[in-house]
């Protein structure tokens, strides 16, 4: 009997809502929804790698990749290709990109953008798996030498035939991401949080105090394939839990932490 | 079943925050009091203190400076979550009684601070078969006079034993075989990677045929005031759904077979 309450006590979190979605298309391209940052401050770089000549040593025609970049509301604002260098390193300067649309001015600091790769080898739909980009991502802070890194760790869009969809889930109940970092004093803190789903999400950002302060408390609303940024600077002589509550599967934010000489920029 | 090491890099410190609260409110309901241990090697054998007991809800921070005078020089410091003491000592890793989620795992935070800066990632280390391999493209290298690049293997098996193996450095353009280095089985090796004479367009192969690890790449200034840590995805990351365990097996044979020593 217990055993059975606990099945569907779980049933609750767990059926029909995926972490992502399996597209029904083999010709499908999967990316996670990375952000990006553009300003006097930030930043943003990517590090393009020609994954489909990682599984095939011939030699075949040059790939490419499209590169979809969206505000923060989730809009499309540029789609740009570029042609990929097998077996090396291609560092995208993705705030030179975005300032070619004068991003600031019309679509704000914040975003995010995907990349689909154009060719699958033969391997992946004999393995029935789909080509992904999970790769990654650097930020540039002010005058810092240091760039910081941060991989992906998302499917969350696909993209077919043109056609962009996300693919991350969603459930019926709303539940909590405990982020398991302190959040210590004397830093700010903004988290990055992108809504992979096919829906309009509700999203609050919980500050819990562990060591003194005041409960912090933030709720926004983010659009499909859009970005928010939730934000707290914490009293040198505090320090803090970050709590995140949706109806996404997982509301894993990217967090940037800015001291006034350094920064690190990390996953949830 | 993970633990969390306590990183070390030169010239910095490494820190790890253990927290006992899970990562969602749905995947398991734990609100138990945890122990923490200290696991390390020490005359091939795996030994465990109690560094005492973690509530419910509550964080630690434990800095290498505090826990490196507790153990045998060089040997690697694994700091673990468990609902039952461990065995002070044994012949295999000390099984953890520790809840399991996967959406995302259960996490710690793995860092490396210095006296101006600090970096971490939200991390654990699982036990790595005494057989395995590694394979990782690592575009992360930074360039500049002041800059200098580390690759730390991470690795633990169960058995307690220092096994030595061979990590290769290639270019993968050239698939042209810079450097070799030995690497130990249960220890964080550290491979500078300014010494290989990369470009800002090579993309860096570190490869080993026999043992696994995890590639954690680190860069920092001279100065120790600026830092970044990340690791690199298994190759099997690179493709979703199916048979991605496939997927990694084609990868590794493939570039083993066309990277020649």
């Amino acid at each position: 009997m217990k055993k059975i309450v606990q099945r569907i006590y779980k049933a609750r979190w767990t059926y029909r809502q995926s972490l992502t979605k399996k597209p029904k298309n083999v010709s499908t391209k999967i990316s996670d929804l990375f952000v990006w940052r553009s300003s006097s401050k930030w930043e943003t770089f990517f590090e393009l790698v020609d994954i489909a000549s990682l599984f095939e040593n011939k030699t075949m025609p040059r790939n490419y990749v499209d590169i979809v970049f969206f505000n923060s509301n989730g809009e499309t604002i540029l789609q740009r290709k570029i042609e990929l260098i097998k077996n090396r390193r291609q560092v995208i300067n993705i705030s030179n990109l975005l300032s070619k649309v004068g991003h600031i001015e019309k679509y704000g600091e914040v975003g995010a953008f995907a990349i689909f790769h154009s060719n699958i080898p033969k391997i992946i739909p004999k393995l029935s798996s789909f080509i992904a980009e999970r790769g990654y991502v650097s930020y540039k802070y002010k005058d810092n030498l240091l760039c910081s890194y941060v991989h992906g760790n998302l499917d969350a869009i696909s993209m077919c035939e043109n056609n962009i969809n996300t693919v991350g889930g969603r459930g019926f109940l709303t539940r909590k991401y405990n982020l398991q970092y302190e959040l210590k004093g004397g830093s700010v803190y903004e988290l990055g949080i992108v809504n992979s789903s096919n829906k309009n999400m509700l999203v609050e950002c919980e500050f819990t105090p562990i060591n003194g302060g005041p409960i912090v408390t933030k709720l926004e609303s983010i659009n499909s394939k859009g970005v928010k940024v939730f934000s707290i600077g914490v009293d040198p002589k505090h320090s803090y839990r970050a709590i995140m509550s949706s109806k996404l599967i997982m509301t894993r934010p990217l967090v940037f932490r800015i001291n006034e000489d350094y920064f690190d920029v990390f996953h949830g | 079943m993970s633990f969390f090491p306590i990183l070390k890099a030169p010239n910095v410190s490494g820190y790890t925050t253990l927290c006992n609260f899970p990562p969602n409110n749905w995947e398991i309901n734990h609100t138990k009091s945890q122990f923490i241990s200290l696991t390390y090697m020490e005359d091939n054998m795996w030994h465990s203190d109690q560094l005492g007991i973690l509530n419910s809800n509550d964080l630690k921070t434990f800095y290498a400076t505090e826990i490196e005078p507790l153990i045998p020089d060089g040997e690697l410091p694994l700091l673990s979550l468990s609902e039952e003491p461990l065995l002070k000592t044994s012949k295999q890793l000390p099984a953890l009684k520790f809840p399991v989620t996967t959406t995302p795992w259960w996490r710690a935070t793995l860092g490396l601070s210095s006296q101006f800066s600090a970096t971490s990632y939200q991390g654990e280390l699982p036990i790595f078969p005494s057989q395995g391999s590694l394979l990782s493209f690592a575009p992360f290298l930074q360039f500049g006079q002041t800059i200098e690049n580390f690759v730390l293997l991470v690795n633990i098996t169960n058995d307690p034993v220092h096994n030595a193996s061979e990590v290769e450095i290639y270019n993968a353009n050239n698939k042209i075989l810079l450097g070799s280095r030995e690497i130990f089985s249960n220890k964080i090796n550290i491979i500078q990677l300014d010494d290989f004479g990369f470009n800002e367009n090579d993309l860096p192969v570190i490869s080993c045929r026999n043992m696994s690890a995890l590639p954690l790449y680190f860069s920092k200034t001279k100065d120790e005031s600026s830092m970044s840590i990340e690791h690199t995805h298994a190759p099997m990351s690179m493709v979703t759904h199916g048979d991605r365990f496939g997927a990694q097996k084609h990868i590794k044979d493939l570039w083993f077979s066309d990277l020649k020593k």
